[in-house]
């Protein structure tokens, strides 16, 4: 029997297993049982302006994302870290933070240009801006790890413009994926359609949960909206598998070398910080603008004192989800080996679990909690376990996709090889699979951290009382501290995820130096 | 070169050293997180309290609390915008085996809503005024407490002092088309109040009203605190909202000004504060003596002093100075609290639902 089908059912089982305990806490709210003849008119109208919001923002993010991301890769540009780091800041920022922003920058603009910030443009702003980054991201990474032999060769065949031919057709899988992963993902916060004022899908989640106290309702809207969206992840699971398969054989596994294009840098770098000052500067600009007038020195110990109660608890979920979500991300991964119809399975439940709002998660992992014995409260409960897993489970989704693409970039041939020369599975994956997803463990491990860290809705509902994380202790001053501790707060907020990234990055690049391997 | 060599060889003994530092310290950091994160976790002399009223005003009383009975209160806080996610549905989801012994609420109607999930029991606190006894359920499930009332407020520099409106009616005038904004009426106090103009005004003429609005493209926004900074901002030159948010902007300086609405009609809302005991909650004595103290004097007067400006219920309390007057002169608007939770869950799937989907994506720009 070929190995691949070794234990297949038990295999599926597990599988089962992994993608049951993401998906169980919103199924877990149907229980009490809900309608579809509860779905109110709005409710449909409410599809329709999703699905419109959807294809603009995976529209514009790509248009944008995937050249900058290509461009990013493959070019020798000063300040490319900062640009990454730059490109960032909304991943880790919490998307009402974002919105708001953007609603407060109307104030620098004329009436007349108001309209561009708000309503449907609005929501699609905001959304981009947030979409954006995981497309640079995606596309930035994918053409990053071409080997310099194909980069040689498409230079030789075609001078420049052939490389970037090359890694386009090799990378846009990558960005397309990203960008319909972060469309889903986006599409399932109540924060900015509420904000920007556009009736959403997650503004009828948001009504069934706000006003009506009905978690079944809720929980029906966001499975009746995730089933109406199944073609499309169908499409994108079958879209993703067939490019996961497309592995170099026998590649050298030693990323390529930037080209140095001498001058014309400095204009390139120009540009794609043009870029990224529009994507990011609109919601910044608009929630800095308190910073101008008073003094600092009261809301920067009012903020220091908020830092000082919250990093325990953000520093726990954050390295707690991130655990999870990679431990099952690569359970998934080694349950799949190259068995094609699990791959297909789990990366459709993937994109599924992306599209249930984390509010409905969180409240669903709330009463699972309440079931459980007493005597587990103050782990699940009283800390900042309960949430930390809540979240990593939600978002196990990332370390699962990145996996999969990065662990079949390695040819068949190379396992089949092992498996004729008797190699130990224990060592072939310790010494040979382990390296090659290790960039994709650590970047999935970062993206949820950062995600985890951005999170309200989960953190509400799970957060031990009496502690709090970063993200909501902002939300819970939002209303009533003055303007300027806010902004201060924001941007506290942002200079230490930057920090943090470039630190990651930083030390990144010296364990790949100790590692003997070329830095990205 | 030998100066050359030496500080390579110094910087290659700092980075393992750091390194070292890092392999030996990340570990610890990270227990120290997860267990900082625990230590509470078994301490009994505590309360555990779930409040939508806003932090900076909730904490004080909390403290206070703590100094006078030693009991530690772990506070969970929400605001009006945490909608998605609302303290009231953590409840519910946790109703089989809660962590929370109390719950204050900013506003009756979200109590009412817990009685009715078999969220919360009955408990007569001493303390209670009459009055405050009164404005609560009648079955003990919630008092209530210190109150804030609906107010207009208006942007200075777009409004000459003779065009001040009012009237909620006032948001419908031509004068104000397109410049006028409220929050969602599906959320927070927003919702009691088009609850409290439906029972007052009748389902016909409330729909008008609403209709009204829609026609004068009145803007809605997402919270009372997004109307309190946008018409601060100048984008709009009035807006409905909370006495706390009014007054919130006055004291950062902002070009606004205040009327209590309809003080010649139907009178203003009046939303009281509302406190209640979780059944089967884990420390229910000392939720008994932190609802004691939320309605006690003290209190009342702690949020009377706050920047939220609440008046405090119980008798004999001087009502806060920016209300220019007690609070028995205030004209507000004679409802029955009890029953606006059944209206408000009738509203909110019927007419109000279908109205905020229409009035957001068809009839009115949110931009002047």
């Amino acid at each position: 029997m070929n190995w691949q089908r070794r234990n297949l059912l038990s295999r599926w089982v597990g599988l089962a297993i992994v993608m049951g305990a993401a998906l169980l806490p919103t199924i877990w709210l149907l229980s009490g049982g809900a309608s579809l003849n509860e779905l109110s008119r709005p409710f449909w109208g409410s599809v329709g302006r999703s699905l419109k919001q959807g294809v603009m923002v995976l529209g514009l993010s790509v248009a944008i994302g995937w050249p900058f991301g290509t461009v990013l890769a493959l070019v020798k540009i000063p300040g490319r870290r900062l640009l990454f780091c730059l490109m960032a800041i909304p991943i880790f920022t919490p998307a009402f933070l974002w919105a708001i922003g953007l609603s407060s920058f109307q104030g620098f603009l004329a009436y007349k240009w108001r309209a561009w910030f708000d309503g449907f443009p609005g929501a699609v702003w905001a959304s981009s801006a947030q979409t954006l980054p995981f497309v640079v991201v995606g596309s930035a990474l994918s053409a990053l790890v071409l080997p310099q032999s194909l980069r040689d060769s498409a230079r030789m065949a075609s001078g420049v413009r052939g490389l970037f031919g090359q890694a386009a057709r090799y990378n846009w899988p990558a960005a397309l994926g990203a960008g319909l992963f972060a469309t889903i993902f986006s599409l399932s916060d109540p924060g900015v359609s509420q904000i920007m004022g556009y009736h959403s899908i997650a503004t009828e989640v948001l009504i069934a949960l706000g006003a009506h106290y009905d978690l079944h309702l809720a929980a029906t809207k966001a499975l009746v909206w995730a089933a109406l969206l199944l073609p499309v992840l169908m499409f994108a699971s079958w879209f993703v598998f067939t490019r996961l398969k497309g592995a170099f054989f026998g590649r050298n596994p030693q990323p390529g070398l930037p080209i140095n294009p001498g001058l014309a840098r400095w204009f390139v770098a120009a540009g794609l910080l043009t870029i990224a000052a529009v994507v990011v500067l609109p919601s910044f600009s608009g929630f800095f603008r308190p910073l101008f007038k008073g003094g600092l020195a009261e809301p920067i110990r009012f903020v220091g004192a908020a830092v000082r109660q919250a990093w325990p608890t953000t520093f726990g979920v954050a390295l707690v989800s991130a655990s999870v979500a990679t431990i099952l991300g690569l359970i998934g991964n080694l349950l799949c080996r190259r068995e094609s119809a699990m791959i297909r399975w789990l990366v459709l439940c993937s994109f599924f679990l992306l599209t249930l709002p984390v509010s409905l998660h969180a409240l669903g992992f709330a009463r699972i909690l309440s079931i459980l014995p007493a005597w587990m409260d103050p782990v699940t409960r009283g800390s900042s376990v309960g949430l930390g897993v809540c979240l990593g489970l939600k978002f196990v989704s990332i370390p699962i996709l990145l996996c999969l693409y990065a662990n079949n970039q390695r040819s068949a041939a190379q396992d089949d090889t092992a498996r004729m020369h008797g190699v130990p599975a224990a060592r072939y994956g310790l010494k040979v699979c382990l390296p090659q997803i290790l960039p994709a463990i650590t970047a999935s491990a970062v993206i949820v951290a950062m995600l985890s860290v951005a999170d309200v809705a989960g953190a509400l509902t799970l957060q031990p009382a009496g502690q709090a994380t970063l993200a909501t202790r902002l939300f819970a001053i939002l209303d009533n501290a003055s303007e300027r501790a806010l902004a201060v707060w924001s941007l506290g907020f942002v200079v230490l995820g930057m920090v943090g990234i470039g630190a990651l990055w930083i030390g990144w690049d010296g364990f790949q130096r100790i590692a003997g391997r070329r830095p990205l | 070169m030998l100066w050359f060599h030496g500080a390579i060889a110094t910087m290659n003994n700092q980075w393992s050293a750091l390194r070292n530092r890092f392999r030996n310290g990340f570990p610890f950091l990270c227990a120290l997180a997860l267990l900082a994160s625990c230590s509470r976790a078994n301490q009994e002399n505590r309360v555990v309290v779930y409040t939508s009223v806003d932090d900076v005003y909730s904490r004080d009383i909390a403290e206070r609390f703590t100094r006078q009975t030693g009991v530690q209160v772990l506070l969970l806080t929400d605001t009006e915008e945490t909608k998605s996610t609302g303290l009231v549905n953590r409840l519910i989801a946790e109703k089989d085996r809660p962590q929370a012994d109390v719950f204050w609420s900013g506003d009756p109607a979200r109590t009412e809503v817990l009685k009715r999930h078999g969220v919360t029991m009955a408990y007569r606190s001493a303390s209670a005024s009459p009055r405050q006894l009164a404005m609560g359920d009648a079955e003990q499930h919630f008092t209530a407490l210190s109150s804030r009332l609906r107010v207009l407020l208006y942007n200075r520099d777009l409004v000459p002092p003779d065009r001040v409106p009012q009237s909620v009616f006032d948001l419908a005038k031509p004068e104000f088309r397109g410049r006028a904004c409220v929050a969602n009426p599906l959320f927070g106090t927003t919702s009691m109040h088009a609850a409290a103009l439906f029972q007052l005004l009748g389902e016909e003429r409330a729909r008008e009203f609403f209709a009204s609005l829609t026609s004068n493209h009145v803007a809605m926004l997402s919270s009372n605190g997004e109307v309190k900074r946008r018409v601060a901002a100048g984008d709009y030159a009035i807006g409905l909202t909370d006495s706390d948010d009014a007054n919130v902007a006055l004291q950062d300086g902002k070009p606004v000004g205040w009327v209590l609405p309809d003080q010649e009609g139907i009178g203003t809302l009046l939303i009281p504060n509302a406190v209640c005991l979780i059944a089967g909650g884990p420390h229910q004595d000392n939720g008994r003596k932190f609802i004691d103290f939320v309605l006690s004097a003290e209190a009342e007067t702690l949020l009377a002093e706050s920047s939220a400006v609440q008046i405090p219920l119980r008798e004999g309390l001087p009502t806060p100075k920016f209300f220019h007057r007690p609070l028995n002169e205030i004209r507000t608007m004679k409802i029955d609290y009890s029953a606006l939770a059944d209206q408000l869950e009738h509203l909110s799937g019927g007419f109000l639902g279908e109205w905020v989907s229409e009035h957001t994506n068809e009839a009115a720009p949110r931009t002047p």
